[in-house]
């Protein structure tokens, strides 16, 4: 049955792990945007109301995931936290290809000495480390989720822009794409209805793979009690908080830590499912 | 296997248990302490090296706190002052390590060492030494201070004897000798047999700089060091109750307290209205907080400066209770009323307040400012709560330039100097630059320079008292919350002498129990 | 090649004179004056002319290009100065804790190498489910933050069965633990590496040309594919070694390793300037020898490539 499948990439609609991973990825997504739509339907208790009584305690009715060192309630933090963790996260990667996909696409078209000084240019910031690039920013515009955004994001989006222009440059070599310079097209043009298109799907590709990294980086940043600022929830500021009462109420730990992971994973699952769907190279088999 | 672990456990009982059987005193008694971080420094222009905490039993300072903060002997045994100088008597028979005798000259010398490094704050005339007898000197202040001896009980200004190079090889008068210092892992101090006072009990004291406030904690619980110097409040809500962890307190000497800006402008001019600042004093649920936050070791303070210290006495301050309603009543009358989110306003601006937490850092003040951010929500005030772990974003962007409302400090007066907290935070003339938010104006300046240059300790307490009463009271510059033990964690086992003074905690004289 | 790395080097040049410019910059104009903070720290109350004395020791009191110059031509001596902090040299800070950073970079290194090569073959020569079920094992790790892991195998080793310590002496069992954290996730984006290079390959012709010769799978993987992925894997390997050098920050301070990503989250906490500036240059060197040799890498792989370079 595969030898068909594999022969027409359209009809391939036998289930390779690649797919499994796409839907899965996109179950998980779907996921948590309802757990983040979840207030409007159930009565949660406020995310920031403390309950001293209830303090550290674990999984109960009243609270199902249980309590945080101040009583609040762990589920409805968790939940509040959805769009602000995920949020940050693709704001983050929106920032990062405002900035690389112009970056990348006039370096890889202007070629030479442009393309040389812009490269130059970011390998500059690339090589710095995050951590410290997110520091500095913070110590400009002090402490705000916004600022470490930015943070992650201007060292993030160098490494990015080489990605988009190599894509552009492997697109540019295209025969039609030289026919079109060829027939009198403006660069414009060419851009938008030759190059773009092209690499649009490694792009989504890519996006989603980086989505992911970001969004860990992101956790380690409130992690390290940087970013937004309590008492707002946040996945990687509730582990922070969670980190010295972990002998005692290892249930603060265990939420946010496992819903780091599944949003990361969707993101990877989605990531990986759509690069094999345009992969179509097939491995030879023995 | 199960044989074979019990055989173990065996002979490690007995070879534990022959030493402690045969005889006590000569078993090598040795402390491991786990302090947060690697102070010192090798420059030859500063003295923190071996002056600070861990280290501090090498070398000894001329005096030392009393009880109620007051300066008493130890190097030096009396001292006069009048009309800007000092005369003062040296205790005798006290040798340096290297052999040297502590007497006039080496006194002298000891002290022109502190005119090399650039943050000269004794403010000695390096040119007045006398050498009035073997035993006896004189020297002026350069501002003509009174206060030159008090500030002289903290630990950056022990005396040091003649070395070729201070950082290797410290020579002072202190019971302890530095054995080995590992930069950034532990240093180690031996007893040193020819120390001119009482033995201490610990023979070998090992300090470790472990800097995460959990690893410290969970080291302890593990049974990899004796006791944890720097204690959080964070890590007092998580001490297991089981006995595994003693806690060791001093009587309350650390403030926390909100700081509010007076100086600010828009939008940071709402907290300027003296009954918005009485507003939020009554909003807080002092007792709340101590309970909690302090396993109840904590006291609702009426000050930032503890009533015995300096014999200040406690009914120079009435303090604020909890009392909601007068809070809202006060608001009301600002005409500050509550719209319809729950947050007050007032023509169309809302009672949204910037609350930073820094100092001195996060993990030292979570989780009060949480806490405090509900307190104040239920009165209708909105917090924007701002926690920064980073000093120097703390000083420069929200401090300097006045951007908040609140600054929340957890500190203290840890100088037996009374006027050097009052100073240096709420005076307009202040050298920590962003303090000059917090100054209620000219009338504490005054009082606060006339104490400095006061001659008598009685007309510097006198004054230093009005001066706290209208910061914390009459101009509420800063809102007292609680007033907060030092505190020490151990092993079970282990008794130790605690300070308010927390350079001054003497682990070379804890107990053993038997 | 020798002219090839020369020509690299000399064109590197310009982009770590840029490099090093703004990482001082970055230091220098972030807010927080050291002096200050130190004094405060020690409870001194310095007079105005201590503080611009101070300054002046520390060369704060000059103008940025100046200073940056000055900065320069003792930097690249690799003379960073000495730390305000403890008053070591920079480059004696460094020292100290380098190698605690080395043996840990190294051993996770050594661990993620083998994780990945085993997840990787595996995943390849195994039937399609196991195979996918491994990658899906793979893409999991990768996902897992580095600091989470690292709580919940103190929860499960030190905590609940005791046999790590958490505050060792940087013994060899107290690395355990720390590498296994760091080799986890790097093992598992190493092996993803892996597996796309052999299907890539797998998808060529001449390993098709190979199978109709009858050649058996192992023969073809180390004989055809292994010699043409060791180039793109020793320059995962390269960059892979080069992050941990640069202190793996939160893990590190986790397990309380005292190397450089400690020194570089006290510099910053302390403002200690000059070993900001050290470190960033350690960065930049470091990003530049890991992309030099990841360039080197490619051309030895290629012999096209290789000829040109030899003509040219």
């Amino acid at each position: 049955m595969s030898e068909h499948a594999l022969r027409i990439p359209a009809l391939r609609l036998g289930l390779n792990g690649g797919r499994i991973g796409l839907i899965l990825g996109l179950v998980l997504m779907a996921a948590f945007l309802a757990l983040g739509l979840l207030p409007l339907v159930f009565d949660l208790p406020s995310p920031k109301q403390i309950d001293l009584l209830s303090r550290l305690s674990g999984p109960s009715s009243v609270h199902p995931l249980g309590a945080d060192h101040l009583g609040r309630d762990v589920l409805s933090r968790l939940v509040a936290a959805v769009p602000v963790s995920l949020g940050a996260a693709l704001v983050t990667m929106t920032v990062i290809l405002a900035i690389s996909l112009p970056w990348g696409i006039v370096a890889g078209l202007a070629g030479g000495r442009v393309d040389m000084v812009m490269m130059r240019l970011a390998d500059i910031i690339m090589a710095f480390p995050t951590l410290v690039l997110a520091l500095a920013v913070i110590g400009f515009m002090g402490a705000s989720l916004e600022a470490s955004i930015i943070g992650v994001a201007a060292a993030w989006w160098p490494s990015n822009a080489r990605m988009v222009r190599a894509l552009v440059l492997s697109a540019s070599q295209r025969d039609f794409v030289h026919a079109a310079h060829l027939g009198g097209a403006t660069r414009i043009r060419v851009v938008i209805r030759h190059i773009l298109p092209q690499i649009l799907p490694p792009l989504a590709v890519i996006i989603s793979l980086e989505t992911a990294s970001v969004l860990l980086a992101l956790s380690a940043l409130s992690f390290l009690g940087i970013g937004v600022q309590p008492p707002t929830p946040e996945w990687g500021a509730m582990l922070n908080e969670a980190r010295p009462f972990f002998a005692q109420a290892p249930h603060m730990l265990l939420a946010p830590g496992l819903a780091v992971t599944l949003a990361v994973l969707a993101f990877n699952l989605v990531g990986e499912g759509l690069r094999e769907l345009l992969d179509k190279r097939q491995p030879f088999l023995w | 296997m199960f044989k074979l672990r019990l055989a173990a456990h065996f002979v490690a009982a007995t070879l534990t248990a022959v030493p402690l059987s045969f005889s006590t005193v000569q078993a090598e008694t040795s402390l491991i302490v786990a302090v947060k971080r690697d102070r010192y420094s090798v420059a030859e222009d500063k003295f923190s090296f071996t002056t600070r905490r861990p280290a501090a039993q090498i070398v000894e300072t001329a005096v030392k706190p009393d009880a109620n903060f007051l300066p008493s002997p130890l190097l030096f045994e009396k001292w006069d002052y009048a009309d800007g100088s000092y005369t003062v008597t040296l205790r005798q028979d006290v040798s340096f390590s290297d052999g040297t005798i502590f007497n006039a000259d080496s006194a002298i010398d000891a002290l022109k060492l502190y005119d090399q490094g650039k943050s000269d704050f004794l403010q000695i005339d390096q040119d007045s030494f006398e050498k009035l007898g073997d035993y006896q000197i004189r020297f002026r202040s350069e501002k003509g201070s009174a206060l030159v001896i008090e500030n002289m009980t903290h630990r950056g200004t022990s005396l040091f004897g003649p070395s070729e190079d201070r950082a290797a090889n410290p020579v002072g008068t202190g019971p302890y000798l530095l054995d080995s210092y590992e930069p950034k892992q532990q240093i180690t101090v031996v007893r040193n047999e020819q120390y001119w006072g009482e033995t201490p009990s610990v023979d070998r004291l090992t300090f470790r700089f472990i800097g995460d406030d959990n690893a410290r904690l969970l080291a302890l619980q593990n049974g990899e060091i004796d006791v944890i110097g720097e204690v959080t409040p964070q890590m007092m809500l998580s001490i297991p109750q089981d006995g595994s962890v003693v806690l060791h307190e001093s009587r309350p000497i650390r403030y926390v307290a909100l700081l509010a800006n007076l100086n600010g402008s828009a939008p940071f001019d709402i907290i300027q209205d003296y009954k918005v600042r009485e507003a939020l004093a009554w909003a807080i649920d002092r007792d709340t907080l101590a309970e909690v936050l302090f396993a109840g070791r904590g006291v609702p303070a009426k000050g930032i400066l503890p009533g015995w210290m300096f014999n200040l006495g406690e009914d120079h301050t009435d303090g604020f209770g909890y009392d909601p309603q007068k809070t809202g009543a006060l608001l009301d009358t600002a005409g500050w009323t509550v719209g319809d989110d729950g947050v007050r306003e007032k023509d169309g601006r809302k009672l949204k307040l910037r609350l930073v937490a820094a100092y001195p850092n996060v993990s030292t003040v979570k989780p009060m400012p949480e806490m405090l951010e509900q307190m104040f929500a239920s009165v209708g005030i909105d917090i924007d709560l701002v926690e920064v772990d980073d000093s120097g974003v703390y000083g420069s962007t929200y401090l300097d330039t006045g951007e908040a409302d609140l600054y929340m400090e957890f500190a203290s007066n840890n100088n037996t100097d009374p006027t050097y907290l009052l100073y240096n935070l709420f005076t307009s003339t202040t050298a920590w630059g962003g303090y000059k938010f917090t100054a209620p104006g000219p009338h504490v300046d005054e009082m606060l320079k006339s104490a400095r240059s006061a001659q008598s300790r009685e007309e510097v307490i006198d004054l230093v008292r009005q001066a706290h009463r209208a910061i914390v009271q009459d101009d509420l510059a800063a809102i007292p919350i609680l007033m907060v033990p030092n505190f020490t964690l151990s092993r079970p086992g282990i008794e130790i002498p605690m300070s308010e003074y927390a350079d001054w905690i003497d682990y070379g004289r804890v107990k053993f129990a038997k | 090649m020798v002219r090839f790395v020369l020509l690299r080097l000399l064109a590197a040049v310009p982009t770590l004179l840029g490099m090093s410019f703004v990482a001082f910059a970055i230091v220098a104009l972030a807010p927080g004056d050291p002096v200050m903070m130190e004094l405060r720290a020690m409870g001194i109350v310095p007079e105005p002319e201590d503080i611009a004395a101070l300054r002046a020791q520390f060369g704060l009191d000059k103008p940025l290009l100046p200073r940056y110059f000055d900065w320069l031509s003792r930097a690249v001596r690799f003379d960073f100065g000495t730390s305000v902090a403890t008053g070591r040299s920079v480059m004696s800070e460094i020292a100290i804790h380098l190698p605690a950073t080395l043996a840990l970079a190294v051993s996770s290194l050594a661990g993620a190498v083998i994780i990945s090569i085993a997840l990787g073959t595996f995943a390849v020569a195994s039937d399609r489910f196991t195979g996918a079920g491994l990658r899906g094992l793979t893409i999991l790790l990768v996902s897992i933050p580095s600091f989470w892991l690292a709580l919940l195998l103190i929860y499960v080793f030190v905590l609940n069965l005791g046999w790590a310590r958490l505050v060792g002496d940087g013994s060899a069992s107290d690395l355990v633990l720390p590498a296994l954290t760091l080799s986890l996730g790097a093992g598992a984006s190493l092996g993803r590496v892996v597996f796309e290079r052999v299907r890539a390959e797998k998808s060529e012709d001449y390993v098709r040309l190979a199978i109709a010769k009858g050649l058996g799978p192992l023969s073809i993987m180390l004989g055809h594919i292994a010699p043409r992925i060791i180039g793109p894997l020793t320059t995962a390997w390269a960059n892979t070694f080069g992050a941990l050098l640069g202190g793996a920050v939160i893990v590190e301070s986790i397990f309380g390793w005292p190397g450089l990503g400690q020194l570089i989250l006290q510099a910053i906490a302390q403002r200690d300037f000059p070993v900001i500036q050290a470190y960033l240059v350690f960065m930049g060197l470091i990003f530049f020898t890991t992309s030099l040799i990841a360039d080197a890498v490619v051309i030895l792989a290629d012999p096209q490539l290789r000829r040109r370079l030899g003509h040219e």
